[in-house]
């Protein structure tokens, strides 16, 4: 069989295995329900990996996969392409989804219908990742969409129904928009694949003028609202917060990247894209930093995390707009798209093992708040932990996300803020990696030993309290994550290299080569490891001073700002007006 | 006759953000997806205007009404 | 009033009048938009539609044929949204839906049975009470007029290809026929169609089918998504029909699934109560 038959097999795979699990809902006899819902889980995570082999020649050789879904027409059929692109960006869904599903066997919500929906998400994932048609591109992420309302809602913390009604509503908000985007297109070109949209703006006198500009602007900004960019990020923190575990780790290993790759194959065919991405690459510096401080500030520890999300993903969108900025068929945006990628795949594995740890920690001890929280190592060790498993993995995760050699974070950050070097997105980006040291030193307070004349320790007041032994499946899939983590550090060089190859054939129109373009900089040069040094010394001073009476001042400010449901329209619509703005004149 | 039906449907539609009664609110919701889909169906799209009369006037209405009986009224404040 | 409740007044209602003044000013220059309309597409179907679907009403054509997979995805998030819905159904009750369970098995408290979908097979489906809320007139309209609103929904259902309508609105009307017969429905007269557990039944295996129907052409036909019905040798009409009938009874039960499931519950929490209001 081609591979152009059964490629739809990382789409469909998933749903296939959600349809088992939905069967072994809806006919559950006890004795088969988890059986068959094992079967749905293995069909929809294990399989799609078959199908991923199986391309890995042809995209490594360059090559895509390119037609129209079932072989209609053009004109009005929808268009997919598969390339290196797409295989990366599935890649990352398939490895953290697959971790988070086994952690979810051994806690929070499990059953058929969770798996059932899980499976449906990461199916919208895939497609979202080879989509090349506008309108699909809609429905995908409304699938998408609905999936993580639903997970974020199935979470047992009180607030999870709010954080995820406030969710829908701003992506709901937004996805109208997007929808008018769309006709925006179509009412200029009479077409809805990229392909088609481009050449019929081409084609156009001034490239369809303002409607032209002011869709691409509407487009832009509602899938910005979705990698929850500076502006637009409010809806993330309490989603991320309040879910459970392995779904916060795929909401912000997975889910908040897969549009912001969707998106740039958009904006490197339209005109006009290359400056959205360099304002989205701007307001992605900015990002970085200003959500670092506001997670320095956070007491909840997975609140704290949620807010590292929005400051990685800052990172990713500054090298990310910057490459499509200069064109990623030059050797410095190919650089810096594949630094950007390679962050959002390494982010995916250290924040999906971050949650999944600190979930673990937070679970077993039963409190979340970061200053009350003491000792988690060995609260663990009396919940049956004999293997400090959960506490190691933390601090992988925690050494990976604050760039310490030689896991992960290190190279990403590396790669990315090189292509980045004597732009002041730079010194941002660089004063971000501070505040993430010092928010890290911060965290991992949780599992420093506890202070005896300290009275709040709920835990340690009735050391007799029988506990929940931590369950197999949680440390099996923190260990496998903690593994990637180390050891896509350690072959970062290697992976590095094979992300260009794969890019070449990537987002870019066919055609241009891009030859021996981005060569891989030094990873362990005297440079780079002074830079870390510097970071290490500078985190550990913005922790002290975070501590002093000033500092902790601010961050109470900071923490108690005023954030209110209303507040995210108004900074929908202001950064969509915004985006029109530096469009139209720039 | 379209002009007509439009101005409804913004008059309409008006009132429903602002009426201080949900259930108002939610039966002039109705009403707006019913005049939608007689416009609908005078710009010949039939198909359109049923799905918007079956859900929008229809079952949504009915799953709004629901989830408004299930809450309980407060006293003015 | 005084200049300073006007004020405070204006400053409240500024985000809200920035908002809108930065979204219009977006928005018209888009439908304001004055070049000639692109007929390709239009053209296309108008002279091919017919013949490379087969269906007559070419809406049809369009989303059960050339953009299927947009439509399976738009069936998806009714899927989900039901299913999302049901869960958050059952847990308002203090209890947890089976399909998300945890430690908590929940009480058999007959909204929960019935969200379940599954606890229902063994014990005996829930009657729904008759409460105070109901009245003679509405069980006599509303059971009369079921089996009439359900044929009705599966005539639009099935000459989706030839008439307006289709699986999606066939669906909807077919659920509001489900959801007559369940509030008609007298102690002992109700059919096993209003019962939740046949309900799910039907959507799970509605929706695996047509899952199927999308893998097959990858082995029948000539990839994913395509005809595998005139793969082999039927006409090519009946993938529309066999896609229409598939979507119709899955949205018809979901959407009837949810629609008992919060009927139910409106009438467990209102019917041993005197109303408040």
């Amino acid at each position: 069989m081609s591979p152009d038959r059964f490629i739809f097999g990382v789409v469909m795979l998933p749903l296939l295995g959600a349809a088992i699990a939905f069967i072994a809902k809806a006919f559950g006899r006890d004795r088969w329900t988890k059986g068959l819902e094992y079967l749905g889980a293995f069909v929809g995570l294990g399989l799609p990996w078959v199908v991923m082999v199986a391309t890995l020649p042809l995209v490594l050789e360059g090559g895509a996969l390119e037609g129209v879904v079932g072989l209609w027409n053009p004109a009005v059929g929808i268009f997919y392409r598969f390339d290196g692109l797409a295989w990366m960006v599935n890649l990352l869904g398939f490895s953290v989804a697959g971790a988070a599903w086994i952690y979810s066997l051994g806690s929070g919500p499990k059953g058929p219908a969770f798996t059932a929906v899980f499976l449906i998400q990461t199916s919208a994932l895939a497609a979202t990742s080879m989509t090349a048609d506008i309108f699909n591109l809609f429905v995908c992420l409304e699938v998408m969409g609905i999936a993580s309302y639903v997970l974020i809602a199935s979470s047992d913390k009180p607030g999870s129904f709010l954080a995820a009604f406030s969710y829908l509503m701003v992506s709901g908000t937004a996805m109208v928009f997007f929808l008018l985007g769309i006709y925006g297109f179509y009412r200029l070109t009479g077409y809805l694949s990229y392909q088609g949209i481009a050449t019929g703006l081409a084609s156009l006198p001034n490239f369809g003028g303002v409607t032209g500009i002011l869709s691409l602007a509407l487009i832009t900004a509602a899938v910005a609202i979705r990698v929850a960019i500076m502006p637009l990020y409010g809806w993330l923190p309490d989603s991320h917060a309040l879910a459970p575990h392995p779904v916060s780790a795929v909401l912000s290993g997975v889910l908040i990247k897969t549009p912001l790759f969707a998106l740039s194959r958009v904006l490197l065919l339209l005109p006009l894209g290359a400056q959205a991405g360099e304002l989205m690459g701007y307001a992605g510096a900015i990002t970085a930093l200003v959500a670092v401080v506001i997670a320095l500030a956070q007491k909840d520890s997975k609140r704290l995390l949620a807010y590292h999300t929005v400051s990685q993903i800052g990172y990713v969108v500054a090298a990310w707009g910057a490459a499509i900025a200069v064109g990623v068929h030059t050797s410095l945006g190919a650089l810096l798209m594949a630094g950007a990628f390679l962050h959002a795949l390494f982010h995916a594995l250290f924040k999906g093992l971050l949650f999944l740890s600190v979930g673990t920690a937070t679970d077993t001890a039963g409190e979340r708040n970061v200053y009350q929280l003491r000792g988690a190592g060995r609260i663990l060790g009396r919940a049956g932990e004999r293997f400090p498993v959960t506490t190691l993995t933390f601090f992988v995760a925690a050494l990976a996300i604050t760039a310490m050699p030689p896991m992960n974070g290190f190279a990403s950050k590396t790669f990315l803020t090189y292509g980045l070097k004597g732009t002041w997105q730079y010194s941002l980006l660089f004063a971000a990696s501070l505040g993430t040291m010092a928010s890290f030193i911060k965290l991992s307070r949780i599992f420093w030993p506890p202070k005896k004349s300290t009275l709040t320790e709920p835990v340690e007041t009735n050391p007799d309290k029988p506990m929940d032994p931590v369950h197999p499946a949680r440390k099996i899939a923190q260990g496998l994550l903690a593994l990637a983590c180390i050891g896509t550090g350690l072959g970062a060089p290697a992976l590095f290299a094979l992300t260009t190859e794969l890019f070449s054939s990537g987002p870019r129109a066919a055609g241009t080569t891009l030859g021996a373009l981005a060569r891989a900089p030094q990873l362990y040069s005297v440079d780079t490891l002074q830079t870390t040094l510097w970071i290490l010394i500078g985190g550990i001073m913005v922790f002290l001073g975070a501590g002093t009476p000033w500092g902790s001042g601010l961050l109470r400010v900071v923490r108690e700002r005023p954030r209110s449901f209303r507040g995210l329209f108004v900074s929908f619509s202001l950064g969509v007006a915004g985006l029109s703005a530096w469009l139209l004149f720039i | 006759m379209i002009l007509l039906f439009l101005v409804v449907l913004i008059v309409l539609s008006a009132y429903s953000v602002f009426t201080r009664d949900l259930l108002h609110g939610v039966i002039a919701l109705s009403a707006v997806s019913l005049v939608s889909a007689l416009l609908f169906y005078i710009l010949q799209a039939p198909d359109v205007a049923i799905t918007e009369a079956a859900v929008g006037a229809g079952v949504s209405t009915v799953v709004f009404v629901w989830a408004i009986r299930s809450t309980e009224r407060k006293k003015r404040q | 009033m005084t200049p300073r409740r006007v004020f405070s007044a204006l400053w409240s209602i500024l985000p809200l009048v920035i908002s809108l003044v930065a979204v219009g000013a977006i928005l018209i220059p888009i439908f304001l938009e004055s070049t000639p309309w692109p007929v390709e597409a239009r053209n296309h179907l108008e002279d091919q539609g017919v013949a490379e679907s087969g269906a007559q009403n070419l809406v049809s054509a369009v989303y059960l044929g050339y953009r299927a997979f947009d439509t399976l995805g738009e069936t998806i998030v009714l899927l989900v949204a039901v299913s999302g819905t049901i869960g958050i159904i059952a847990r308002a009750k203090g209890a947890l839906a089976k399909g998300f369970d945890r430690e908590d098995k929940g009480s058999p408290v007959p909204a929960v049975a019935l969200a379940a979908g599954t606890t229902s097979l063994s014990a005996p489906p829930p009657r729904l009470r008759r409460a105070k809320t109901r009245t003679d007139l509405l069980e006599v309209v509303t059971g009369k007029l079921g089996p009439v609103v359900l044929v009705f929904g599966f005539y639009v259902m099935l000459y989706g290809h030839l008439s307006p309508g289709g699986g999606f609105q066939g669906g909807v009307v077919i659920a509001s026929g489900i959801v007559f017969l369940a509030l008609g429905g007298k102690e002992g007269a109700s059919t096993r169609l209003t019962e939740a557990g046949v309900l799910a039944r039907l959507e799970a295996m509605a929706f695996f089918f047509l899952v199927l129907a999308a893998f097959l052409g990858m082995f029948m036909g000539s990839g994913f998504f395509t005809n595998f019905l005139a793969g082999v040798g039927l006409p090519s009409v009946g993938f529309i029909i066999l896609l229409n009938i598939i979507i119709g009874l899955k949205v018809g039960a979901g959407i009837g699934f949810m629609g008992i499931a919060m009927l139910s519950r409106v009438e467990g929490a209102k019917g041993e109560e005197v109303n408040h209001d």
